[in-house]
């Protein structure tokens, strides 16, 4: 045995020293993916790189390393032309790619196997009367962008300023025929490291979204890091565009549209040819907030509406509790995340997990997580409630507000919409009563497509076929992105279902909106059913978390349980895209309560304080009862047991 | 599982006591009247005397209107728990609470009124109703009398200090079950005291 451990040592170091590692090769497995396990003396090769388990060490490996293009030639600063460097190969140099990209960011094309929902990337038309959520993963209520039309490519650039490069930018076999020259073109979009792990403050994701708007696939992270500089547009030259052969776009005006270009910053580059990447493992908050930003969608009162989440002003950043390993499946924090993923450990960066120690729970108390008392909060409220309903959103209001999101409302990027009430139209806190059996506050959409009605499933129309042939029906070219919702009449709906239906003779067509389904009937007039297709979206939210001193109930049990709460009571407007369709729906709807036995039981609290005198007066009258009576007995047992008893006993006997 | 093992249970018990009525010779619908007389209540309603004849009607009412709430609240706790399994919510708990008060001062002034008399006193301890027969100054109905006076004090001390933002989770929970566990007691008292007063051979 001793002797096969040291013929491989041997064999190992020589390999080492005779090849060594070629910088323009990826296959040369590092020594560091060879562990030596020193009290069974034999050697086991893992598949992990050098970066990609900890030895243990807190501090940050410098990363003083050369670039790489995406066929591993190592990128000098006199090269010409330049050559964007691929994340895959300069950083895949040290961690196994292969592992990353099917991480929870990267792997966006496929199914959901845990039971939470999430935020869609929401595809909104008003003028076409479309607003549509979109998701690769399956979410009920969401619909998978080929189903519409919508290919992997146009996926991208039309969301992929708030994404961070994956499967979807990168798999060949994702894509579509008709883009094939496209992506050929613009490159890959692979997984953007920088977005998360860049420390340097001159990254810039806003540069990265205006490279993805301008097709600049491959140069997007490039040009978003702080050493290198992206001109030009892939989007405006021809399909067979060849960066190296001048030829295949002699015929673009590069004045106007130039070809995409990078130039590096000489300075950035060492001696030894290497770039510094100011990378950390403990990503700030303002990375995640880039995407996964939440605000009121008013420019009224921000100093006091913008919410930031207690645990961040307490000092934490988003990446204490959105843990990741090498596989970079982030861990969500929802309360059945550790049945879902089979890992017990994934408990305790839940709310109640973090916060309140349980025979299951042996981590509460990270980072000196306060245990709550819940004073006077009968336990009953957390079989029916989640932590959030309390904790987490905006205060409930007499009408959800309108949020914007990141991803929605494309924030941080050049040139968003800063007007109020900006499409698409996302109202928070709605309680809706989640998956498991809990009412968590969530963002709620209201859907509105066109479809048709095919072996009794709702599919939505093509979104090409739409923007062709009823857009220009509709004739709403004239209205803004912001405000009311446009809407239109019922003889314009009429005609425009009468005219699409000659599209699909074989099929119904119909109007999906504010929570009913439309279709013509053998009249002509306009049916309307309810539809659970036709339900709204909804996707729960967590942050921000307000601090406990305006948690719902602070006040008192009034807060919720009083007639005019707006916790049970308060409207939610239905955004409908129909003339005159004014309604409301209440906050019970979704909550799958019942208004009428709500309100009466709201109206008992009145009569509480009355409850608690008589119990009170009650007790009292018992206890004073009970105990004159044992006061008694206990001085007739006393009596029974004197001596002077006996004897007088004795002697009245005689 | 257990919500329909509950209610099997519940529903044999039921069947079995009026099957056992039967065969002792006791019809249904004496039920109500063998109850009264089990445990003499008072109705002398007609006295000569106004004021004990008013005095016996407030006793009269006192009794019948505590039986009545009690039976009410036994069915509005019990029923959700033992059916559905569920912490009582909903409807039941709206009834529960709503008719808590008007039981509590119902009891209250029930066990101020009868706690004279029910008082033990050598007799009591000198004999033990061995059979099945009692009567209103009998040992078993003061025994039963003052194991429900004792039984309340936990059962309403325990609903008070949850009603206020006094303790945290954990105590809630102490004191919820101290609740229940003093509402199943004082239901069995109830029980088994309406059954032999029921059961019983009235003179």
């Amino acid at each position: 045995m001793k002797i096969i451990f040291i013929l491989i040592t041997v064999i190992n170091l020589l390999s080492i020293f005779l090849f060594g590692q070629d910088s323009n090769s990826l296959d040369t497995p590092s020594l560091d993916s060879i562990s030596v396990d020193s009290t069974d003396l034999y050697v086991t090769q893992f598949q992990y790189k050098i970066g990609d388990i900890s030895d243990g060490n807190q501090s940050v490996p410098v990363h003083l390393i050369k670039l790489f293009d995406h066929e591993g030639y190592s990128i000098h600063k006199d090269d010409k032309p330049q050559i964007p460097f691929s994340t895959k190969t300069t950083c895949g140099d040290c961690h196994t790619y292969d592992l990353i990209k099917d991480g929870t960011h990267f792997s966006i094309d496929k199914a959901d196997s845990t039971s939470q929902i999430g935020e869609p990337y929401i595809y909104t038309d008003h003028k076409s009367l479309t607003i549509l959520p979109l998701s690769y993963r399956g979410w009920k209520g969401t619909f998978n962008p080929d189903s519409v039309g919508f290919s992997p490519f146009n996926f991208l650039k039309a969301f992929g300023s708030h994404f961070t490069g994956g499967n979807i930018s990168e798999n060949d076999d994702l894509e579509k025929p008709e883009n094939f020259f496209r992506w050929q073109v613009s490159g890959k979009l692979e997984i953007n490291c920088m977005v998360c792990h860049d420390a340097d403050p001159e990254y810039d994701q806003a540069e990265f979204a205006k490279q993805i708007a301008d097709e600049n696939f491959r140069w997007a992270t490039s040009g978003a890091s702080s050493f290198a500089n992206v001109k030009g547009k892939a989007s405006r030259m021809p399909d067979n565009f060849d960066l190296y052969n001048s030829n295949t776009f002699v015929d673009v005006d590069l004045r106007t549209s130039p070809q995409p270009t990078i130039t590096y910053d000489k300075t950035k580059f060492d001696s030894d040819n290497k770039v510094f990447f100011n990378i950390k493992k403990h990503i700030g908050k303002e990375r995640c907030l880039f995407c996964h930003t939440n605000t009121i969608n008013s420019n009224e009162d921000r100093l006091f509406k913008v919410l930031e989440d207690v645990h961040l002003t307490a000092g934490m950043s988003c990446v204490d509790c959105h843990k990741n390993n090498i596989g970079h499946d982030i861990i969500k924090g929802y309360p059945s995340e550790h049945i879902d993923k089979k890992n017990n450990q994934l408990h305790s960066f839940s709310c109640e997990g973090c916060h309140i120690k349980s025979e299951e729970n042996n981590f509460a108390g990270r980072f000196g997580a306060p245990n709550p008392q819940h004073q006077g909060i009968p336990s009953l409220h957390f079989d029916k409630l989640s932590c959030t309903v309390c904790h987490s959103s905006f205060l409930p209001n007499e009408q959800p507000a309108f949020i914007k999101t990141s991803r929605s409302h494309k924030l941080g990027v050049p040139g968003p919409n800063k007007m109020e009430s900006t499409f698409p139209l996302i109202q928070s806190p709605v309680y809706v009563k989640g998956n498991n059996g809990k009412i968590e506050p969530r963002n709620l959409l209201w859907t509105s497509y066109w479809a048709k009605i095919s072996t009794d499933m709702i599919l939505p129309l093509n979104l090409e076929f739409v923007n062709e042939n009823i857009k220009p029906l509709l004739n709403l070219d004239s209205t803004y992105n912001f405000g009311s919702w446009p809407t239109i009449p019922d003889s314009t709906l009429i005609a425009i279902l009468d005219t699409v239906a000659n599209f699909f003779p074989d099929d119904k067509v119909v109007f999906v909106n504010g929570g009913f389904l439309y279709e013509l009937d053998d009249n002509n007039n306009i049916l309307k059913s309810e539809h659970e297709s036709a339900e709204p979206y909804s996707w729960p939210v967590a942050h921000a978390v307000r601090p406990a001193q305006q948690s719902l109930g602070i006040n008192g049990c009034e807060d919720c349980h009083s007639p005019n709460s707006n916790f049970y009571f308060a409207d939610i407007p239905v955004i409908s895209s129909i003339e005159n369709d004014s309604r409301t729906v209440g906050m019970t709807y979704f909550k799958g309560l019942n208004s009428f036995y709500q309100t009466i039981f709201s109206y008992s609290f009145y009569f509480r304080p009355f409850l608690k005198f008589i119990l009170i007066l009650s007790a009292i009258i018992i206890s004073l009862v009970v105990l004159s009576y044992l006061i008694g007995a206990i001085k007739i047992i006393a009596k029974n047991l004197s001596y002077n008893h006996y004897i007088n006993n004795y002697e009245s006997k005689e | 599982m257990l919500p329909i093992i509950t209610f099997i249970i519940l529903l044999f018990s039921i069947i079995y006591f009026f099957i056992s009525l039967k065969k002792i010779g006791i019809k249904i619908s004496n039920l109500f009247s063998r109850f009264r007389l089990g445990l003499t209540l008072p109705q002398n309603l007609s006295h000569k005397n106004n004021f004990l004849k008013f005095w016996s009607i407030i006793q009269y009412i006192i009794i019948n209107l505590t039986l009545v709430l009690f039976i009410f609240m036994l069915l509005s706790s019990f029923i959700p728990t033992a059916i559905t399994g569920d912490k009582l919510s909903g409807i039941f708990l709206v009834i529960h609470i709503t008719i808590a008060p008007l039981f509590s001062l119902a009891l209250a002034l029930m066990i101020l009124l009868f706690s004279h008399q029910m008082q033990f006193n050598k007799s009591d301890f000198d004999k033990f109703a061995k059979e099945t027969n009692i009567n209103g100054n009998d040992s078993l109905v003061k025994i039963a009398f003052w194991s429900l006076s004792v039984l309340s004090v936990p059962l309403l001390f325990s609903i008070i200090l949850i009603l206020y933002p006094l303790f945290g989770t954990e105590l809630q929970n102490f004191y919820i079950t101290i609740h229940r566990i003093s509402a199943l007691l004082f239901s069995i008292v109830v029980l088994t005291i309406i059954y032999f007063a029921v059961i019983s051979k009235h003179k």
